[in-house]
């Protein structure tokens, strides 16, 4: 919120001057979705065009979600990603006001993913018996941190009609190319050898897909 | 009605594009496993005078850690294969300054004296490489045990904490310096790499001369200068009672060989 303070003065500033000549619509909504949740300030620059600045935050943690085959193991998963982004809606059919296409980009200040693997069974080597810390274990991290650019539409009217509505945003982030490794330790400290394969299969993991619900205030 | 359908076609769309490209990130990722799990070893390499491989070896293991120690693959079963036979010491114990793990080992075979080795794993030398020359005895008679405490004949010890240096001279005419690495696989278990921590010999191809000591694998890969380029080598490497053999024309400075575990050490993972 602190980042949309500027903005907020400097909008109201414009309104101040430019009032007589355009109506300048402004909120703020609180949203939630598949980017976790987040805050954003929008303005109307033209009747059908209008910028909103936020940011969003997903912490995600997941147990058990996958499995590696041939290892028996419990796995937790941790994701999380933040953003700051501008975007800019564009109402192209007057006829169909609720429907907004949506462009813009954001800087992911932090969008990681994070895999922890513990095998289970006790393992044995030969007659020997090894401890977890022989066993050690597997960590795959994927990291997409960068400016990721944005297309999507936006459904029902932008602003409130009076005080306050509801609308959806659904579109896609498209991520940097995701650096991917993995760090094993005990006799799994090899594993670092398939980084390169586990790179390879999430290459295209680039679309962030956008689900999101706006609740908006008007200004 | 056409606003709904518009909103519709819209909404498939971009699940569609969203959707692409979902492969399972671990697919085809190996689970890979160490086989350096006992650090501290030791190579006993068994011959004659002539150099000769003795038939019907039997060692067995004795002394104040005899308990923590076992042939590589894990296990107490002590066969000697070829004259060659590794042993580790249990992971759990490791030797600190001044405190030495020792053991011995007594070597009998047919038409020979029988002989006591004693080893010692010392801190910091991980990989070491014991050879034991046998005699025969003086008379025709039966054999003689040599007294434990007069280990004289400790031909070549080794030790080192990357590929060990041979303890036999080798001239080559043209040495390079080639990278190998080891990847174990097995084959119930598609899904598993092994990489090996083991003593390796070669020889020449179709030379008919005896296995020379190249080196000690750490993490499936060893480097060495005993080999030349054009020439095509057997690689063998030795445990839990058998070999395993690799041929590879050496024409370049890079290799990466495969091999099959066998069972006895795919049974463990």
């Amino acid at each position: 919120m602190c980042l949309l303070l500027p903005v907020l003065h400097w909008a109201q500033a414009q309104i101040y001057v430019e009032s007589q000549f355009v109506h300048h619509l402004q909120s703020v909504n609180f949203n939630t979705g598949t980017q976790g949740f987040g805050a954003e300030y929008r303005y109307s620059v033209a009747d059908n065009v209008n910028l909103r600045a936020g940011f969003n935050i997903l912490p995600v943690q997941a147990n058990n979600v996958f499995q590696l085959s041939g290892l028996h193991s419990t796995s937790n998963v941790q994701a999380r990603f933040t953003n700051v982004h501008i975007l800019a809606d564009y109402t192209p059919f007057e006829g169909f006001s609720f429907l907004r296409l949506v462009g813009g980009a954001a800087y992911f200040t932090q969008a990681k993913g994070h895999m922890a693997i513990q095998p289970t069974d006790t393992y044995k080597y030969g007659d020997i018996t090894l401890d977890k810390e022989q066993v050690g274990t597997l960590d795959m991290d994927i990291n997409w941190q960068g400016v990721a650019p944005y297309l999507g539409l936006g459904l029902f009217h932008a602003f409130p009609r009076r005080t306050f509505n509801v609308n959806v945003d659904l579109g896609t982030y498209y991520l940097t190319q995701p650096k991917a490794q993995i760090v094993g330790t005990g006799i799994l400290a090899g594993n670092s050898s398939q980084s390169a394969t586990f790179q390879k299969n999430i290459t295209n993991y680039r679309w962030y897909p956008q689900l999101q619900l706006n609740f908006n205030f008007k200004l | 009605m056409k606003k709904l359908i518009l909103i519709n076609s819209l909404i498939i769309a971009l699940l569609a594009i969203a959707a692409t490209a979902c492969k399972n990130p671990v697919e085809d990722v190996k689970i890979v496993v160490d086989m350096n799990i006992m650090k501290y070893s030791v190579l006993v390499h068994i011959s004659d005078e002539t150099g000769a491989v003795p038939q019907n070896i039997s060692l067995t293991v004795g002394g104040n850690a005899c308990n923590d120690i076992y042939e590589i693959s894990g296990k107490k079963n002590f066969t000697v294969k070829d004259g060659v036979i590794t042993l580790g010491l249990n992971p759990s114990v490791t030797p600190t300054t001044g405190k030495d793990v020792s053991f011995n080992i007594s070597i009998s075979a047919t038409g020979y004296k029988s002989t006591v080795q004693s080893i010692s794993f010392t801190s910091g030398t991980m990989q070491q490489v014991v050879n034991i020359i046998m005699e025969k005895p003086v008379s025709a008679t039966a054999p003689v045990t040599t007294p434990v405490t007069t280990p004289v004949a400790t031909p070549v010890t080794t030790p080192t904490t990357s590929p060990a240096t041979t303890p036999t001279t080798t001239t080559v005419a043209s040495s390079i310096t080639v990278s190998l690495d080891f990847t174990g696989y097995c084959a119930n278990r598609t899904n598993l790499q092994i990489r090996p921590s083991l003593y390796v010999f070669y020889r020449e191809k179709g030379m008919g001369t005896a296995y020379k000591y190249l080196g000690y694998i750490k993490d499936g890969g060893i480097k060495t200068d005993k080999l030349s380029m054009g020439k095509t080598y057997e690689f063998q490497i030795t445990y839990a009672g058998e070999n395993y053999t690799i041929s590879q024309l050496i024409n370049q400075t890079s290799y990466t060989e495969t091999f099959n575990m066998g069972s006895s050490v795919c049974s463990t993972f």
